[in-house]
């Protein structure tokens, strides 16, 4: 049957409306046809009057002298300079950098903001980021960055990096994100979450953005923790961690998670299903419900110019019969394996450069068990296996005391990237893929400084598939610093997304392989204004025009007689995205924080000039956090809405506002932190977008977590 | 349910809300005296702790000179921050001078001497840190650094971050070794880190 090749070898081959399925998936991708650029036109329009008001009034503003700030902060006490956020990245470039002057926009969230907001998942912390929302089908989770999701895609769009490493496999090219992401939440120091096209310096799938998440190192634990946090599904979280350094300059990092969590129990099945055979909804009968078993282990060594580093997570998911059209009295489940050890050293061979080679060893392995009602409830064995070997070579220099390079080459060999999908019942193997594969791509940035408050940032990366694709990306920046407050970025960049293993090779029943299908690409332009209002306050605007082309979508072939409904990959959609965020954060001196953000903006498919599913066209955020009488003890709240948007049937998805608020306590007694967390506190019905349909969003939940520092 | 067609009002509705953003920010902006305040770069947060840190300390008695020498190791960014503060400010009535050091010889000059990141990457490196600080040891001459190990090669104030803010710790053993007072309130709002009994020399 045709369509199960949507989602191929990794989930079960299920469809129980395929009318509506596959016309509303299929229907518009076949379409090539253009329409003219009035939209174009349009965003340029608006872009240029807006780029030309800013330019009018930072010129009739009161210019502040360019050596002003050193001075000011030379005046300061010291009490105030330890309040100062230093605001620096080092995802944007591949080096250290302010904020300010990163040829991108920028959120970043500490590990304050982890705990005081009791994030449990890194798509908990991404939800509050501007411009993000996060779909959730019960499985994984998906992020939406400016833009929109995909069915049957794995967040391939967005890059997931640990300290600069590549998490994102070599099968699915999966951004994870949920609980099968490598790291326990609590062991993360910082999360840069870089908004806009990456591909000029990390290549495929930093396609609408790239999230660089920092592991605490030993210095930031300085000792040991053991944790333990409670949930009311229920679940269970332990975690222990050591780390420090020590006099010799050795510093290490160890930490290790257990985490089960029974999901969700009386999750609402549909009163059709019940209705059908109620016999199959007695609990006793029940064997595919929501719990989740994860264990991850990391490591991590520094010494002099050498550091080694290891990660290692599993996560075994039960999955709800409604997310693949499952019957309860079933098993379905999936296992996601995932674990890297690298190695880097870095010297200084010249005066002001800066050479560092990292290799790292990358595994994957899916593993899953399915008895899809499509196929007459057959056992079917989902598998995926990827081992790579990822080598990067960097040289990063001033140039004349001013300017600042980074170039590189990163080369990836995939060994392994098998994957197969097996009928246990009918003995036949639906899908097999045995592959391996290179690519090598060398990159370089020079970010100019022009003059005091001017700087140029250029950067471009050629990426060369091994009997495949190129891509060619390049990113253009222009920085300028037009007070001591204010600073304009206007941003040119461009992305891509490689075709999966599976887009190219994975051929079955009804479904053609095309190795052939291209990369997706990007082109974006934004402008990006950040005013700095006082010690306090400080206010963001982002504007965007972004142009998604090729977009591999499942098309028709036409071509065999025997089966008209027989799909193939192609580079068949093309969407233009339009829109804004604003953005305000707030730092009190009473020790509280704010931070707002409004996003409007629309992703429409060029074709069809409609709405395409999965983008939400409002998005607000906030986040506040305040000391309550006593500076111990914290309270924390945040608020998100998203807009009403489609599934990916065409089926109205209801807009919703959730909050979520965390009490904590640091430090009592000397060594313990104590927090309760309550998510959805209004206990909101809500839903996401799944691969056809809708999904319930989790329940109500409160977490108790108490964490012992030794 | 049929997809609703679009209406292309996007650009302008961006147009209009930068355009409300601006008059917002311009209003705000003219009516603080002074205008704002810059988003912070490291450099210029680091030079401006370097002129408390010797304005909280005293030096011991030392032939007449009218000014304070910062010496600078593999640190581009903050030299520049320096020169542009030793122009306007100064530190104990004295004027401020800033070098960068090419040589251990050159740090034995200095009152204050900062060590970059990137000195520390290897230990090869075209200056060694450990020899320049163990050249220094017991001299009067406040060493300042970032590596995560600078005070176990015997530095006595070293930057670290957290929550996005940038503190310090210090060593005041190897302070006191050096001849050098700090101020109580310094030595309140630093990190204080004491060298295990097996390290000391």
């Amino acid at each position: 049957m045709a369509y199960s090749a949507m989602d191929q070898s990794r989930n079960p081959a299920v469809l129980v409306f395929p009318s509506v399925v596959r016309s509303s998936v299929l229907s518009p991708a076949g379409v090539s046809g253009r329409l003219p650029s009035r939209r174009w036109r349009g965003a340029a329009t608006g872009g240029v009057l807006g780029l030309a008001l800013v330019l009018g009034a930072v010129l009739i503003a009161p210019r502040a002298a360019a050596g002003e700030s050193a001075g000011d902060l030379a005046g300061m006490a010291l009490e105030d300079l330890m309040q100062m956020p230093v605001e620096v990245v080092s995802g944007v470039s591949k080096y250290e950098q302010s904020i300010r002057h990163a040829p991108a926009g920028v959120t970043v969230f500490t590990a304050s903001d982890i705990q005081d907001y009791g994030w449990r998942t890194l798509a908990d912390a991404l939800r509050a980021a501007p411009g993000f929302h996060i779909r959730h089908d019960r499985f994984y989770e998906y992020t939406g960055n400016r833009g929109f999701t995909r069915p049957y895609d794995y967040n391939a769009r967005t890059l997931i990096l640990v300290d600069g490493h590549r998490i994102n496999d070599a099968i699915y090219q999966q951004g994870s994100i949920g609980t099968e992401f490598i790291l326990d939440l609590d062991l993360v120091e910082r999360i840069e979450i870089i908004r806009g096209p990456g591909s000029s310096i990390y290549g495929s799938n930093a396609f609408e953005g790239a999230i660089n998440v920092i592991p605490k190192k030993g210095r930031d634990l300085a000792g040991g923790q053991a944790s333990l946090a409670v949930g009311s599904e229920p679940s269970v979280k332990a975690r222990v961690s050591a780390g420090d350094r020590g006099a010799g300059g050795l510093e290490y990092t160890v930490s290790a998670t257990q985490w089960t969590s029974r999901g969700e129990r009386d999750f609402d099945l549909p009163q059709s299903w019940r209705d059908a055979a109620p016999s199959l909804f007695d609990d006793r009968n029940v064997k595919n419900h929501d719990d989740t078993r994860h264990q991850s282990a990391f490591g991590h060594a520094a010494w002099r110019g050498f550091e080694a580093e290891v990660a290692y997570v599993k996560r075994d998911k039960d999955v709800l019969p409604p997310v693949y059209d499952t019957t309860p009295d079933r098993p379905a489940r999936g296992a996601d394996e995932r674990a890297y050890g690298l190695l880097r050293a870095v010297g200084e061979p010249l005066p002001d450069a800066e050479l560092s080679a990292t290799v790292s060893l990358d595994f994957y392995d899916y593993d899953g068990l399915f008895h899809p009602i499509s196929s007459n409830l057959d056992p079917q064995r989902s598998y995926a296996t990827s081992t790579s070997i990822n080598t990067e070579i960097r040289w990063r220099q001033t140039l004349d005391e001013r300017h600042n390079l980074i170039a590189g080459v990163e080369r990836q060999d995939n060994l392994r990237q098998d994957i197969g999908r097996d009928n246990l019942a009918t003995r036949v193997e639906e899908v097999r893929v045995r592959k391996s594969s290179s690519y090598l791509s060398p990159f370089a940035q020079v970010d100019w400084q022009l003059a005091p408050a001017l700087i140029l940032s250029t950067g471009v990366r050629y990426d060369h598939y091994n009997g495949s694709s190129q891509s060619t990306t390049p990113r253009l920046g222009v920085i300028w610093d037009c007070t001591s407050a204010t600073t304009i970025k206007v941003l040119y960049g461009e992305s891509f997304r490689a075709p999966t293993i599976e887009e190219r090779f994975a051929s079955e029943n009804g479904v053609v392989a095309n190795p052939d299908v291209d990369p997706e690409k990007n082109r974006s332009v934004e402008l990006v204004v950040e005013h700095r209002l006082n010690e306090v306050w400080g206010v963001d605007a982002h504007f965007y025009h972004i142009a998604s082309s090729d977009l591999i979508t499942t098309v028709l072939t036409h071509s065999n007689p025997l089966d008209p409904g027989e799909i193939t990959y192609a580079n068949s959609r093309d969407v233009v995205t339009d829109g804004f965020d604003l953005g305000a954060t707030a730092f009190f001196a009473n020790g509280s924080r704010l931070r707002a953000s409004g996003t409007l903006k629309q992703s429409v498919d060029e074709a069809t000039d409609a709405l395409v599913a999965d983008a939400p066209r409002q998005l607000l955020k906030l986040n506040a956090s305040t000391p309550l009488l006593r500076p111990w003890l914290r309270l924390s709240g945040e608020l998100q809405y998203v807009g009403d948007r489609r599934d990916f049937t065409g089926g109205p998805v209801e807009s919703y506002l959730v909050g979520n608020a965390t009490l904590r306590a640091t430090r009592l007694w000397d060594d313990w932190d104590l927090s309760l967390s309550v998510y959805n506190l209004a206990d909101a019905e809500r839903s996401d977008p799944k691969n056809e349909g809708r999904i319930v969003a989790p329940p109500r939940l409160v977490v108790l977590h108490a964490t012992y520092n030794f | 349910m049929p997809p609703r067609r679009v209406v292309s009002r996007w650009p302008w509705a961006a147009f209009l809300l930068g355009l409300a953003l601006l008059v917002f920010t311009g209003t705000v902006e003219a009516r603080l005296s002074g205008g704002g305040v810059a988003a912070v770069s490291a450099e210029n947060l680091k030079a401006a702790y370097l002129l408390n840190f010797m304005r909280f300390t005293d030096w011991p008695p030392a032939p007449k000179s009218d000014s304070y020498l910062i010496g600078v190791v593999g640190d581009r960014g903050l030299e520049d921050a320096l020169l542009a503060l030793a122009d306007v400010q100064t530190v104990h009535e004295r004027r401020l001078r800033v070098v960068r050091v090419r040589s251990a010889r050159d740090a034995t000059e200095c009152q204050l001497v900062f060590f970059g990141r990137a000195t520390a990457a290897g230990a090869d490196s075209a200056l060694g840190v450990p020899e320049v600080l163990r050249l220094l040891e017991g001299r009067p001459v406040l060493t300042v650094g970032e590596d995560p190990g600078f005070l176990g090669l015997g530095g006595m104030v070293s930057f670290y971050r957290e929550d996005e803010r940038l503190k310090f710790e210090i060593a005041p053993d190897a302070v006191g070794a050096g001849g050098l007072v700090m101020s109580s309130r310094l030595l309140a709002l630093a990190r204080i880190v004491r060298a295990p009994a097996t390290l000391q020399p």
